[in-house]
């Protein structure tokens, strides 16, 4: 047994030591890439926020709170937010509603043409929303698809003015948000099933009593967290309300890309985005609070 | 109304959901469509159809100089992104440590940023050191946009990876780098193929980040377009936009190929 | 032992943050050519033990040594064991062959005879005009095959095999457990094998090793182990048994009389114990139902429960409150709920269990 005692005890430090080198190693090019693009230019905005602008656009070094109170101190900011705020709840509103037919059919059928249909449904969100927008530009411009449709079936006699105003930002908008809005509902849906409506319908519901009593319950999670999705997506947006408002349009985040590129203010632009940021984050927080409601019944 | 036949319902939801669908995909078809227009002012539909449109896109430096940045652009970010994100994905996924899932939130934390904000804090970091409109300032831009999908992407894999498969070409004789290379890496490769594409693509489209960190310098394809857009619309856009719808198509397809578009574009 | 192969010693393993260790103090001497079982309930340590002997999980105190190698601190790929998993673990992006391939790969082994080892290791398991199937058109059972093979081409030094059979309906099971102890016995090579069947440990193994939370409580032969269990736990666990608790009360010519409330008086034929709190068990294939000759120890009791197996007739009797559990063999009809029946057992069918 002399083999025995000699042999040495393992200590778990020598295997930890190993992994924890390891473990920091395949870490780092990750923590450094994030780091560079996204904590450090965070952390400088916030900083930025904090200085102040004299004059017509010279950056001063401070740690003052100066330009958040510009920022809430002026009418036109707040005409904006409150604006930007009807966009988002209007276009989630419009989004959820065009969405959720095609999420539920995606949901529920079993067609062999499923995969084909939900990659239909949900692969727009790979074109660029520049592409998009510019269709829509087409489709809805005076001398664009549908007024020439209008006019040439008679409906019409003067075009209809779909672009350069908030029409046209909330028709594109409601668009480019639905296959955020398919994809988060679908996955809401996990309870919704062909199997419980059929239950329903074989103990007497007809079928809206179904729909209503069965299936719109049991989808609310989903659409919340679609709906949540399209919000905070709609408030942030920038390029087709710039596009399809024609300069027209001001939202916060027009407002910030003019402060930052146009008046070249960086503290204003930094404060409004802070100020962004925190609209997201009542949101979420509001959003968390509701889902458990709902969830929890 | 309780007492309508069964069919009358199929037909009414079967025509909403249609109406959707011809909502949700009208742009991109009016776009197909009017690249093929022969006329200047887009008419729909066309009159007269031609590919003069695509020709001369061929002719145009601005778009070529917009194409060539944003492919080799989008190639570098999908390079970068994918060593970031295989690496970060393995420690995240074969160790266990306290702190993993702050680590997770953190790597995927930028999706949740606004473009514009992120965009502005990147410009601000970008002006001083004097890389805004070059391209280690755009690689870096994307880079934050980019490896939170490669990351997910790649973790999703791994964890589809049984990790027994590893363990047991570590018993036969592989060392770790042997056993990633020879079993895991293989195992992985269609995550890696569908983050790489969705990689591609995210940098490919991206136009609010990129609106304010191009400055004067290197402009991406989709800054051109938007600039031009901004002032004028005709059949030239839309031709140009067909091909980047095809390059996007073709990012759909692997994605949908390797690993399914649905799973890998949820943000949940 | 003299010729211990395989040796654990003081093996411990604490999971980080779990407040008590998953494997304590495990001593298990293992001689070369043996098959050994580690048999236990869920949770009790079998497949951490058998994956700190593979190096996959490092002990957290403790030591392994193979011949006079020390293995504690070397890592998986140089430590030669053929490990075989519950979930056959075959790479999916490789065939059949590959596979079986990829540990002689591995071991830089010249192409001639690598193809010559794995034809062979194919051979073994009947299983060589598999050698170009992809893994994910194999059957259960053939899989395992592979896995098997795929770990005995290496030659490895120890073969540890992970509950290798649960995954296989119950008459491959029986049938792989064949293949497996015949693969053993032809190569002899040394062997732990994890499960929680016992009927398979019985039925494989050179020797057993019970475990319960995370240590060993017996270590013997199959039918050392099933008739002289060394304490409760083990009766209990291995095969099925009636346990009766009581006080001895006296001795005379080798017989230990234990007197057990509701049965009155025990006999067992049984060396000194010394002890006066004892339990006594009857495995119920002893007890015998309307005994014809006279035994030491003979009852009457009314049927409360009967299951009819086919080729033995399980049946609890009710004697005074107690509960006894009988087997019958050469039964027709079942026994009818309620009926009156005699029952015994002799001295030498009953066991005192030492603690
Ligand atoms: N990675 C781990 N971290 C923490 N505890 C663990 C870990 N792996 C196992 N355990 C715990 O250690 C104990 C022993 O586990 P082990 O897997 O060795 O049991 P087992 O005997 O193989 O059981 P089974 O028959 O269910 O496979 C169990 O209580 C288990 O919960
Ligand atoms: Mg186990």
């Amino acid at each position: 047994m002399d083999g025995v005692t000699r042999m040495r005890t393992s200590s778990r430090s020598s295997g930890g030591r190993t992994s924890r080198a390891a473990r920091a190693a395949l870490l780092a090019p990750g923590l450094v890439a994030i780091g560079v693009s996204f904590l450090v230019p965070l952390a400088w905005l916030a900083r930025m926020s904090l200085n102040r602008t004299v004059g017509s656009a010279e950056l001063q070094s401070a740690v003052s709170p100066q330009s958040y109170v510009d920022v809430l101190t002026d009418e036109f900011v707040w005409k904006i937010a409150w604006q930007t705020l009807q966009l988002g709840v209007l276009v989630t509103v419009l989004a959820i509603a065009v969405s959720y037919p095609i999420a539920l059919f995606l949901a529920r059928t079993r067609s062999r043409l499923r995969g084909l249909l939900m990659a239909l449904a949900i692969a727009p969100l790979l074109t660029s929303s520049v592409v998009r927008t510019f269709g829509w530009l087409t489709l809805l411009s005076d001398d664009g698809v549908v007024n020439s449709v209008l006019s040439g079936l008679g409906v019409t006699s003067e075009p209809l003015t779909l672009t350069n105003n908030r029409t046209g930002v909330v028709i594109a908008l409601v668009e480019i948000m639905m296959p955020y809005a398919i994809i988060a509902m679908i996955a809401g849906f996990g309870r919704v099933s062909k199997d419980l409506e059929d239950a329903a319908g074989s103990l007497g519901a007809g079928r809206l009593r179904c729909f209503l009593r069965i299936t719109f319950p049991l989808s609310l999670p989903g659409v919340l967290t679609g709906a949540l999705m399209v919000f905070v997506l709609t408030i942030s947006a920038f390029v087709t309300p710039r596009l399809m408002g024609g300069g027209r349009v001001f939202v916060i985040a027009t407002e910030i890309f003019d402060q930052a590129t146009t008046t070249l203010d960086w503290p204003r632009a930094s404060a409004l985005s802070i100020l962004l940021l925190f609209l997201f984050g009542v949101f979420l927080v509001l959003y968390q609070r509701l889902f458990r409601l709902v969830e929890g019944r | 109304m309780k007492y309508l036949p069964e069919a009358i319902y199929r037909t009414i939801g079967a025509v909403v959901v249609i109406a959707c669908y011809l909502f949700l995909l009208a742009p991109l078809l009016v776009v197909f469509v009017i690249s093929f227009d022969a006329g200047a002012n887009l008419e729909f539909p066309p009159k007269e159809w031609s590919l003069r449109w695509y020709a001369e896109l061929a002719g145009n430096s601005e778009f070529l100089e917009g194409l060539r940045v944003s492919l080799v652009l989008g190639l570098v970010v999908t390079a970068v992104s994918l060593i970031v994100g295989v690496t970060a994905a393995l420690a995240l996924t074969r160790y266990d440590f306290t702190g993993r899932d702050g680590l997770v939130g953190l790597f995927t934390s930028p999706l949740l940023l606004p473009s514009v904000v992120l965009g502005l804090a990147l410009l601000l970091v970008l002006g001083p050191v004097g890389l805004v409109g070059t391209y280690p300032g755009l690689v870096l831009a994307h880079l934050s946009l980019t490896i939170p999908y490669v990351v997910r992407t790649v973790m999703m894999s791994l964890n589809a990876v049984d990790a027994s498969c590893e363990q047991a070409a570590r018993t036969l004789g592989a060392s770790p780098f042997t056993t990633f290379r020879r079993i895991t890496l293989p195992l992985i490769t269609p995550g890696l193929i569908a983050g790489g594409a969705l990689s591609f693509i995210i940098s490919f489209d991206e136009a609010v980040v990129s609106l304010f960190v191009v400055g004067t310098g290197r402009t991406t394809l989709p800054v051109v377009v938007f600039r031009y857009v901004s002032n004028n619309t005709d059949p030239q856009v839309a031709a140009l936009s067909v091909v980047l719808i095809v390059f996007s198509l073709a990012a759909v397809v692997l994605i949908e190929r390797a690993l399914g578009l649905k799973r890998v574009l949820s943000r949940a | 032992m003299e010729d211990a192969y395989l040796v654990l010693s003081k093996l411990t393993k604490t999971y980080p943050n779990q407040p008590r260790p998953a494997v304590r103090d495990v001593d298990i001497d293992v001689a070369r050519g043996e098959f050994i079982s580690l048999l236990g309930p869920s949770g009790c340590g079998k497949t951490t033990t058998l994956r700190m002997i593979a190096g996959l999980i490092v002990p957290t105190s403790g030591g392994i040594r193979v011949g006079r190698v020390d293995m504690t601190n070397r890592p998986v790929h140089k430590r030669d064991m053929g490990m075989v998993f519950q979930s056959y673990a075959l790479f999916p992006h490789m065939s059949v062959g590959e596979n079986v391939d990829f540990g002689l790969q591995m071991r830089r082994i010249p192409k001639s005879e690598r193809r010559r080892r794995v034809a062979e290791a194919l051979d073994m398991v009947h299983l060589t005009h598999l050698a170009n199937r992809r893994v994910s058109q194999l059957s259960g059972g053939q899989a395992q095959r592979i896995a098997l093979a795929r770990a005995l081409v290496i030659e490895p030094t120890v073969l540890l095999l992970d509950e290798p059979l649960s995954n296989l309906d119950a008459k491959l099971r029986e049938e792989l457990r064949v293949e497996i102890r015949r693969i053993q016995q032809e190569t002899g090579i040394t062997t732990v094998f994890v499960t929680h069947d016992q009927d398979e440990a019985l039925a494989m193994s050179d020797r057993l090793v019970v475990m319960s939370e995370g240590r060993v409580e017996q270590v013997g032969e199959p039918w050392a182990v099933y008739e002289t269990p060394r304490n409760r736990f083990v009766a209990d666990f291995i095969g099925r048994t009636n346990l009766f608790d009581g006080l001895a009360v006296g001795r005379d010519d080798g017989l230990l009389r234990v007197a057990v409330e509701g049965l009155g008086t025990l006999s067992v034929r049984t060396p000194e114990t010394g002890r006066t709190s004892v339990t006594v068990m009857v495995r119920p294939h002893r007890v015998q139902l309307e005994p014809v000759e006279q035994l030491a120890n003979e009852l009457k009791g009314r049927v409360v429960q009967s299951s009819y197996l086919g080729d033995v007739e399980s049946v609890v009797v009710e004697v005074d409150g107690v509960r006894i559990t009988a087997e019958r063999t050469h039964s027709g009809r079942p026994l009818a709920l309620g009926a009156e029946v005699r029952l015994g057992w002799g001295d030498t069918d009953a066991y005192v269990i030492p603690q």
